[in-house]
């Protein structure tokens, strides 16, 4: 046991090095704020340092760590709602600095204006790449509660472009 | 949905913050299940260096324990040629650690003083021969107690055992003089600590303080019965707590040595004339020099230095001279440092 729950340590960490941009660009995408999203990583490494050893195989790293920290996206938020500055207005200033206009700006903008169950699916299936069955074992809802959300978000978005034109 | 992919080419242009690296690895570092070495990780970054440092401090406490013989070159003849009078002694580091916590380096050397007498002169002169070095500390790793316990000293049987009661008494001088340092470098550390994280300093920001604690000791002179050693501590953060300990040693009458013992009666005329003179001549050299009441004119209005006496710190030199010393500010402005004066 003492050899696997070394192997699966050294997955973990590597994991985390390897990934760390991307855990920080999630992180960002819900509370659009550095110190909030750096914060967010470090306690989602703590969380993830205190129980890897309830992981059975290293297969489920990914998918066990995008979990702890959309879940402490999740939880930040629920903390100190009334704290994070997510207006949309800044997340432009924050986010792309050059354009007055700019439309790739405001699919994402969309995205980001989506409630958290949606945007969660968006973000891991569109910008991470992710398969609907990672998610669902990443967020823990079945299968076709994902595809459902998915489609939800897709309408949603797509409605909100057309408003917009 | 080619509109999202739009979107995720924002997404991945989210700009990374610099800081990112160093919570990521100190977060790992940092945590107790941390129980591997990071440095297995060789996982090819964009800041290498991050992880190198991480890997450095995470190689966490380390405690190694050497021991070594010192030995002058001009000990290690004597020792060779003479028929030893009394014990010989050797200043040994037996406890000697590096330890590196949130990037905080302990250093610390502490020696010890051995006599022995037991065994025979040829061994004596080959541990010595080994040694001959010029440089007063020699660290050797891999000399094993039982050499380094290899000093001569065949026919001093009478006074063996005083001198090692003399011996232990220094030693756990040392000891104890070392672990109140310790004791009270890790508290000052600590508060220091307490106080920048209570005034808006991060972890981080604290783990990138280089700080560090450092015991050391030099023999300054080894020749038969006497020895001269330096115990020194020093904090690098501040230089209030620098402490510096002189033992000028009699190993054959087992006393610790004064100014009177080296240079007779009148040691303080000669004292006091010499080093007076020197400051004289230093000043006249260099307007910038001043020695409190000595060269100032009474101007400051500090006393300075008046006069040696009994409790007087001073080393031996290697031609077997003392070396008067004084504390920073003791006799001079701050900026001229810690002053020495050999008195001829």
């Amino acid at each position: 046991m003492k050899d696997l729950n070394t192997t699966i340590y050294d997955k973990l960490v590597e994991h985390i090095l390897e990934n760390q941009n991307k855990f920080y660009r999630i992180a960002y995408c819900y509370v659009y704020q550095k110190e909030a999203a750096l914060d967010i990583i470090q306690n989602a490494i703590c969380r993830a340092l205190e129980n890897y050893p309830g992981l059975k195989n290293t297969n489920a790293i990914k998918t066990w760590f995008y979990r702890i920290l959309i879940n402490e996206c999740l939880q930040y938020l629920n903390k100190c709602k009334r704290e994070v500055p997510c207006e949309p207005s800044e997340l432009k200033e924050d986010v792309y600095y050059e354009e007055a206009y700019e439309p790739k700006l405001e699919v994402y903008q969309k995205v980001c204006e989506l409630p958290e169950q949606l945007k969660t699916i968006v973000i891991l299936h569109y910008f991470e790449q992710m398969t609907l069955k990672e998610i669902s074992q990443t967020i823990d809802v079945n299968l076709s509660t994902v595809k459902t959300r998915l489609y939800t978000a897709l309408q949603r978005l797509k409605k909100e472009m057309e408003v917009e034109e | 949905m080619s509109k999202l992919k739009d979107a995720k080419e924002i997404f991945d242009k989210i700009e990374i913050p610099k800081e990112l690296d160093q919570i990521v690895t100190n977060a790992i570092k940092d945590h107790p299940a941390n129980k591997n070495d990071i440095q297995k990780y060789n996982v090819k970054k964009r800041n290498g260096y991050v992880i190198r440092r991480a890997a450095a401090a995470a190689a966490g406490v380390l405690i190694c324990f050497t021991v070594a013989l010192n030995s002058s070159e001009a000990f290690a003849k004597s020792i060779g040629k003479l028929p030893v009078i009394g014990g010989l002694a050797k200043v040994l580091t037996v406890r000697s650690y590096h330890s590196s916590e949130d990037n905080k380096n302990i250093s610390v050397n502490v020696p010890q003083i051995k006599v022995d007498g037991t065994d025979n002169n040829q061994d004596a002169s080959t541990a010595a021969a080994q040694n001959q070095d010029t440089s007063p500390k020699d660290v050797s790793q891999g000399q094993t107690a039982d050499q380094a316990n290899a000093s001569a000293g065949t026919g001093a049987a009478t006074s063996e055992e005083g001198t090692n009661q003399f011996v232990a008494d220094i030693n756990a001088e040392i000891n104890s003089i070392v672990n109140t340092y310790m004791e009270d470098a890790k508290k000052r550390m600590q508060a220091d600590k307490d106080a920048f994280l209570a005034t808006g300093g991060t972890k981080e920001e604290w783990a990138k303080r280089d700080l560090n604690i450092n015991v050391d000791y030099e023999v300054k002179y080894q020749q038969g019965n006497l020895l001269s050693l330096i115990l020194s501590a020093d904090e690098s953060w501040y230089g209030a707590y620098d402490l510096k300990y002189f033992y000028n040693l009699d190993l054959k009458n087992n006393k610790k040595l004064t100014l009177k013992d080296i240079l007779g009666e009148d040691y303080v005329t000669i004292a006091n004339d010499s080093i007076i003179q020197q400051m004289k001549d230093k000043a006249a050299q260099d307007e910038n020099i001043v020695y409190w009441g000595i060269t100032d004119d009474g101007k400051s209005g500090i006393d300075g230095f008046t006069t040696v006496d009994e409790n007087t710190k001073f080393y031996l030199n290697k031609d077997g001279k003392p070396v008067v010393c004084f504390d920073k500010y003791e006799v001079a402005p701050g900026f001229m440092g810690a002053q020495e004066f050999v008195v001829e």
